[in-house]
């Protein structure tokens, strides 16, 4: 574990390295980034100018949902963009080789080797958004419902690295699909919304099954002061279920893995 | 005309080739809508109309605003600025008998014909699931032919302008910024988001000066029948002056590009 947590570190220090030298199109981007997370948000307030509230969520509520699902986005796209973006190449053209003949584990390799920093210049205004909705229409909240928001997003992170990571290992069997990874991502879009209110299928499939619920849904509601422990414990549980089964089907996908080269 | 054959031939054999990346082309464009659908059915609860819509006027919305946003919605300019960025946008037009445009349409007529392919399984589905919601609903024969007239000239019109914006690529160096701002304003004012009706009255007006809304909304505003037949006129008259206007830029865009264009690289 501490082996790895200073390979991170190299990594993210060589990605700082790298983004410094490609700046151009950087704040074009921030601003692009949050222009969209603004207009989701002025989206839910035409709406709710016709209806009070969705399913049982109020317009307050909504907005800290938008919010954090594009903090939750954004941290995603931090981790993962670059390093799911190059697994279709790295597979298809056979650079895997090198990866796996290093003495760590290859799938926290292609996982985790780049972070794409620039989004932490959209991370911070969506931060200080979030913290001012709380601020004027949810304070005061306890501790616990910050703590415990704070560790949902992260099993979300781990639930979510681990299904979109599976998708992105079809290209093992399939080989090269130039856009698989935006397979997931399109399905993912679903968590945009609250997953309570998608009606009698969706909902327990949100929840249990694919449980997106925990990108945005469950953070928001014990952010606005309904916690749920069996949700909580059920999330962790099922982080850990998810990033273990990732973990077969990447072996799985290695035995198939027929280096391209040579 | 049979080299633009030949190119529609060969684009298609590509895409037999590469399905799967079609397909997921074709989720994407398609997803955001579907969510769309399912937040409205939680909205509606008890409601009647939310912004002059009914649930079903709503659903049936967004199911023509995924058929126009995977069908007639054309993206030329991604890859017209790949090709002038890496310096082969000369070898490919300028000394081939080739015009952009005709490329380029040849390119999108075939990539719309395979999702088309995929779409209507894909509608067809959706339309049983959501049945006990939109049953009864039909579209008269002259609303379809006002309708084909109306996406042939949203997808013209789209389709020139889209082609300035990958040829912009020979001004600048990046052209995503453009893109993007295209979208936010096809989103917002064109109706891509949510109908029109549900903007305060400010924008409303604002998009009635802009071609967004006559390529997205105002089709879609024929397909449910909310419009009379002097509306409808009005409103292919609109779409007609951009399409005239979109080849004015076109032409003038591509004379000064092919003058202000140098090649890098090989």
């Amino acid at each position: 574990m501490r082996r790895y947590l200073t390979i991170y570190r190299a990594f993210f220090k060589n990605s700082l390295i790298r983004e410094m030298q490609f700046r151009s199109h950087f704040w074009i981007f921030v601003v692009v980034n949050l222009i969209w997370a603004g207009m989701a948000m002025i989206t839910f307030r035409f709406i709710f100018n016709q209806t009070n509230q969705v399913g049982g969520w109020t317009f307050p509520a909504i907005l800290v949902l938008t919010a954090t699902y594009y903090l939750f986005d954004r941290i995603f796209q931090l981790l993962f963009e670059v390093n799911f973006s190059r697994i279709n190449y790295l597979v298809n053209s056979g650079d895997l080789d090198l990866i796996l003949t290093k003495p760590v584990s290859g799938q926290f390799f292609i996982s985790l080797r780049q972070v794409s920093l620039p989004h932490l210049f959209v991370i911070l205004p969506l931060l200080i958004t979030l913290i001012w909705l709380i601020k004027i229409y949810f304070w005061p909240i306890a501790l616990i419902n910050i703590l415990a928001y704070g560790f949902l997003l992260l099993c979300g992170l781990v639930i979510v690295y681990s299904f979109w990571f599976m998708t992105l290992t079809a290209v093992f069997w399939l080989g090269n699909i130039e856009n698989i990874v935006y397979l997931f991502g399109s399905v993912y879009e679903v968590s945009r919304i609250p997953a309570d209110v998608t009606g009698l299928v969706l909902r327990p499939l949100l929840t249990y099954f694919l449980p997106l619920a925990f990108v945005a849904t469950v953070p928001t509601q014990v952010l606005t002061g309904q916690i749920n422990f069996g949700l909580v414990v059920f999330g962790v549980l099922a982080a850990a279920f998810w990033l273990w089964v990732s973990r077969l089907v990447w072996q799985l996908a290695l035995r198939h893995y027929s280096s391209a080269s040579s | 005309m049979s080299k633009y054959w030949l190119l529609f031939k060969q684009q298609l054999e590509y895409m037999l080739a590469y399905r799967a990346t079609g397909l997921i082309w074709f989720l994407a464009d398609t997803t955001s809508h579907l969510v769309f659908i399912l937040f409205w059915l939680a909205a509606f609860q008890g409601k009647s109309a939310i912004a002059g819509f009914s649930l079903r006027e709503m659903i049936l919305y967004y199911l023509g605003a995924m058929f126009v946003s995977a069908i007639i919605t054309p993206h030329p300019q991604h890859w017209l600025a790949d090709t002038i960025k890496n310096g082969q946008f000369s070898a490919y037009f300028l000394l081939r008998p080739l015009s952009v445009l005709g490329d380029r349409l040849v390119s999108q007529i075939a990539w719309r014909l395979f999702r088309f392919v995929i779409m209507i399984p894909t509608l067809l589905l959706l339309w049983l699931f959501l049945s006990g919601f939109i049953s009864g609903f039909s579209v008269s024969g002259q609303q379809l032919l006002w309708l084909i007239l109306s996406l042939t000239l949203a997808f013209l019109g789209q389709m020139l302008l889209k082609t300035c914006l990958g040829l912009a690529a020979i001004w600048f160096e990046e052209i995503g910024w453009m893109t993007a701002f295209w979208d936010l304003l096809m989103a917002l004012l064109g109706g891509w988001f949510f109908p029109i009706t549900l903007l305060p009255q400010a924008m409303q007006v604002a998009s009635l000066w802009l071609p967004f809304r006559y390529w997205f909304y105002f089709p879609l505003s024929i397909f449910l029948g909310k419009l009379s037949s002097a509306e409808v006129f009005q409103g292919l008259i609109i779409q007609l002056f951009w399409l005239v206007v979109a080849v004015l830029i076109y032409r003038v865009v591509l004379k000064r590009g092919i003058r202000a264009y140098s090649a890098y690289g090989g």
